[in-house]
């Protein structure tokens, strides 16, 4: 696709703001209807922070709520992205912070507590940092228990980060000589293990679980680590995969400004780029991905009250959208230096502002606008005011997002030649 | 006297965060939450 300024070809049916798994999702539901895609990757999110236990809802919230399966679209992207597991009764994961938490699906690397057998799980005793292997099997239960074995091959393996050792075991020959020391350890043990769990460390370019599972002999898989670890880092090769075998085009810029341009919308970049589009999504992220930033009044600051009321959180890009949390504008605090800090952040408020505040998608149509005139702006994931900040609800909305923003452009991409739009090549899911 | 009451409130309001220390508290809260399953 050519995508030189201004362009009469740089006209795409859609173009995605945001590279995190709502834009992903968004741009792989919309290159199935059309082949004039483009995703705009602004750099890593919290997509890429995420630990690989993948929840609709807050998984607390969740446990009071009927599981709900996952849409049709929404579990396209899931295959299409390949290393994912949803399954429909859920999962259950443990974590290095001691819990064994339930969850809706898991990145393929992590261990799947719930579908072991009877028997003992083993976690693997090793130095890694964050990692004791007799207090974690002491926190999540009677089931569980220390497992000797030497997996650290080379000396800065113990102080290595995460997702750097991780990165050693996408080498088939590395995986291999891990499998060999599993099994050799099975041998000596007098104990009958049912799965083994390990620290973040099996992959980055894919989940290499299944791997060492099948030529181990034993389920085996990792716990959910910290954020900035390799479960963000196989997302974001999941993520490339999946978008090149939909022929999605991702080009490596911010957006800075959408604006109305005729019947269709002009997208700026920050280095200058401009794209039209029939329909643009919004999948930007929240406060964590960079999308909406805290901006306090300068005023705070000042002795001298504030010339204007402005609203604490804004849109990192300009956008004719309105920001608001639960169900209201921002544009209403009760001062005019602004909402006050206890609304704000924890530990005042449970359900704080920094949570909640995103895009009104109430002002933003999957159709056609009150007068008639198809409009063509979309959102999804965390940029979404009210939204659960959480990775396969983020997913479902994108799937919809992204399918509504094709379906909405070819109509008007119809409308405006005249011609019958050709239909893009759909994906293998 | 409703201005001074309400120049006096809107200073009287502490700084409580700043762009990166709320994005620093939307990922610890997303991080507790994915750990304990709890907020902080």
């Amino acid at each position: 696709m050519n995508l030189s300024p201004s362009s009469e070809r740089s006209t795409a049916h859609v173009v995605v703001i945001g590279s995190g798994i709502a834009g992903a999702a968004a741009s792989i539901a919309a290159a199935t209807v059309t082949p004039s895609v483009v995703m705009l990757d602004g750099g890593s999110g919290a997509s890429t922070l995420a630990t690989g236990a993948i929840d609709r809802v807050f998984w607390k919230d969740s446990q009071e709520e009927p599981a709900k399966a996952l849409s049709e679209g929404a579990q396209a992207i899931v295959a299409a992205l390949e290393g994912y597991v949803v399954p429909v009764l859920g999962c259950a994961v443990v974590t290095m912070a001691g819990m064994v938490r339930r969850a809706d699906g898991h990145d393929a690397a992590l261990l799947d507590v719930s579908a072991l057998g009877a028997g003992r799980v083993g976690v693997v005793d090793c130095h890694r940092p964050g990692w004791n292997a007799r207090e974690l099997a002491r926190a999540w239960g009677e089931g569980y228990a220390p497992f000797e074995s030497s997996l650290l091959r080379h000396t800065d393996e113990s102080l290595l980060p995460d997702a750097d050792l991780a990165a050693r075991h996408d080498d088939a020959g590395r995986l291999g000589w891990l499998a060999e020391r599993l099994r050799e350890a099975l041998a000596r043990a007098r104990t009958r293990w049912t799965g083994i769990v390990l620290p973040p460390m099996l992959g980055v370019e894919r989940p290499r679980a299944q791997a060492l599972s099948q030529s181990v002999g034993l389920p085996c898989g990792e716990a959910v680590g910290s954020p900035g670890g390799p479960a963000g880092l196989r997302f974001e090769s999941a993520r490339d995969r999946a978008l090149s075998s939909a022929r999605a085009v991702t080009v490596r810029a911010r957006a800075s400004a959408v604006e109305r341009y005729g019947e269709t919308w002009r997208v700026t970049t920050e280095d200058g780029l401009v794209l039209q589009a029939y329909s643009v999504v919004f999948a930007t992220g929240g406060l964590i991905g960079g999308g909406i930033a805290y901006a306090p009044s300068e005023a705070l600051l000042a002795t001298a009250l504030p010339p204007h009321v402005k609203p604490p959180l804004q849109l990192t890009l300009s956008a004719p959208v309105r920001l608001g949390a639960r169900g209201r504008l921002l544009e209403a605090p009760g001062s005019l230096c602004g909402f006050a800090p206890e609304a704000l952040a924890r530990p005042f408020a449970r359900d704080s502002l920094v949570e909640a505040a995103g895009i009104l998608a109430e002002g933003l149509e999957s159709g056609q606008s009150r007068d008639g005139r198809p409009r063509g702006l979309f959102a999804a994931g965390d940029v979404v005011a009210d939204a659960a900040r959480a990775w396969l609800g983020a997913l479902s909305q994108g799937a919809q997002a992204g399918a509504d923003a094709a379906q909405s452009a070819l109509s008007r991409a119809t409308v405006a030649s005249g011609a019958k739009p050709a239909i893009g090549p759909a994906i293998r899911l | 006297m409703a201005l001074e009451f309400l120049e006096q409130q809107a200073r009287s309001r502490v700084v409580a965060l700043g762009p990166e220390q709320a994005r620093q508290e939307a990922l610890l809260a997303a991080h507790v939450r994915s750990s304990l399953g709890s907020a902080p």
